[in-house]
Order: structure tokens, then sequence, then C-alpha cells
């Protein structure tokens, strides 16, 4: 049995099947729908996956920052929503074409960032982390399933990055 | 002596006389390493070779210096990087 569980796969023309059930399409849309929700939203000020998704070009320099949030602000705003549409008409898709899969990578990722944001994600996060607290707990499960989805269809787009990180980093080079 | 910029090859390589602007990827709990590592090909072209090594920079030293050049090229390359989720500064170097 062996691709028959993964949620993406390569076929030919460098299209992407999708296999996911009713249930996770449901789930995806529910969180498409919520980040669609963010982005329009008015509690964006107070939301910390608005600072993750659009971070200062110049942390240092407000009045530079200004200038670069005004000129790129509503560009990527518009791309992450034209993602979302492009996803949010889709979810039923059994297969995707090379660009949509692409839109697909990007969404699923900006999930992760948000609810990476949200729940204040650090490299020792682990389930432990919110026992006690179940909508932290569940929002969790959501995040690593994300993962899941988001490396599966990495290793769909690109099959070498899978032996990515095995080896840990590669021997610095000298340098004089 | 110091010789910090000298050491670090991603920066090294990335800086030029005539090209004062850095753009500057910063380490995230969140974005897995083989994620960055596909948008530095994806969004600049690089080698896998290259893409992996920024992305060792990035994980193991906290930040790499992933592509230089005027201030409007250098924004450029922030906001396309921010559209796909990474953590981009720029600074002059």
């Amino acid at each position: 049995m062996a691709d028959n569980g993964a949620p993406f796969r390569i076929t030919d023309h460098d299209a992407v099947s999708v296999s996911l059930s009713d249930g996770e399409r449901a789930a995806l849309r529910e969180l498409v729908a919520g980040y669609r929700e963010l982005l329009r939203g008015e509690s964006q000020a107070s939301d910390p996956a608005i600072a993750r998704l659009f971070p200062p070009a110049y942390p240092e320099d407000p009045l530079r920052n200004f200038d670069f949030d005004r000129g790129a602000h509503d560009g990527l705003m518009d791309q992450r929503l034209a993602a979302i549409d492009e996803v949010e008409q889709h979810t039923d898709a059994e297969v995707l074409s090379p660009e949509r899969s692409r839109s697909w990578l990007g969404v699923l990722n900006d999930l992760r960032l948000i609810l990476g944001a949200r729940l204040n994600i650090t490299e020792d996060t682990d389930e432990p982390t919110f026992r006690g607290d179940p909508a932290a707990a569940e929002a969790f499960g959501m995040y690593r399933w994300l993962t899941y989805l988001v490396g599966i269809l990495l290793e769909a787009l690109d099959p070498t990055l899978e032996d990515l990180g095995a080896d840990g980093p590669p021997p610095e080079p000298k340098t004089g | 002596m110091k010789t910090d910029v000298l050491e670090d090859p991603a920066i090294d390589e990335a800086v030029e006389a005539d090209r004062p602007w850095v753009v500057v990827v910063w380490n995230d709990p969140v974005n897995l390493m083989t994620y960055v590592t596909w948008v530095f090909q994806t969004l600049f072209g690089y080698s896998r070779e290259k893409a992996e090594r920024l992305m060792w920079d990035v994980h193991t030293k906290g930040k790499a210096a992933v592509s230089s050049g005027s201030r409007d090229r250098a924004e450029a390359d922030v906001a396309r990087l921010h559209a796909y989720g990474l953590w981009a500064t720029m600074e002059r170097n």
C-alpha cells in the first residue's frame, strides 16, 4: 500500500491528486473561511496572526515601513484573497493543476502561520503545552494536521525534499 | 579581531559594494525547513544546493542574507517573501 493513504500525490503532467476525506475537506473549508474573515475583519489589530502575515520590512524604521506598507500591503492582501478564492472554489477537487497546487500550498502554509501565531508556537511546543485548554489543544491538532499536509504537498511537488534535513546541516566551508 | 561578516558565507556572497541593501530571512518556529528551501528555489531560482545552504543558515544561525540590490529591488524581494509567509526584513549593509 505504497502511497494509497497520501493526501497529495504527483500525477502525470505535474498535476497533484488530492485524497482527503469529506470531513477533512469540511475542516479545510472552515479554516479557509476563517482566514478570509481574518483578512476582511475588523479585529485585525488585536490578532497576532495579522502581524505574522504582514511583517515589517524595516522593523526599526517606522517611517520607511509606513511607506513600504503603503506600496506593498494592498497587493499582498489581494494575492492572499485570490489564493483563498482559488482554494475555496476547489476544496472538492480530486486533481490540482500545478498552479493551483501552489495556491493550496500557500494557503495551507498561511493557515499554519495564523494558528502558530495565535498559539504562540515555539520550537518546544508539543501536545502537553495545551493540557487543560481544550480549545487551544484542538487548534494545535489542526496545526499539526496542516503541518502534515504541507509536508506531503511539498514532497509531491519536489520528491527530493523528502531527504532534506536527515543528515543535519552540511559542514561549514572554510573561509581562510 | 572581529570578522563576523566575512565568516558568514551567505552574507559574504550577498554583499557587493554597489548593492547596499540586503534582504534578510529570519528563523521562525513555524515554517518547515523543506518549505523554506522550496521557496528559495522557486522564488529566486536558486540551485538546490544554494537554497539548502541558506535554509540551514536561517535554521542554525537565526538568519541569512538571501538577496541584495537597490532599495527598490530589495523591497520587491521582501514583499515576495512575505507573500510566501517567510519572515523577511531588509537592511543597509
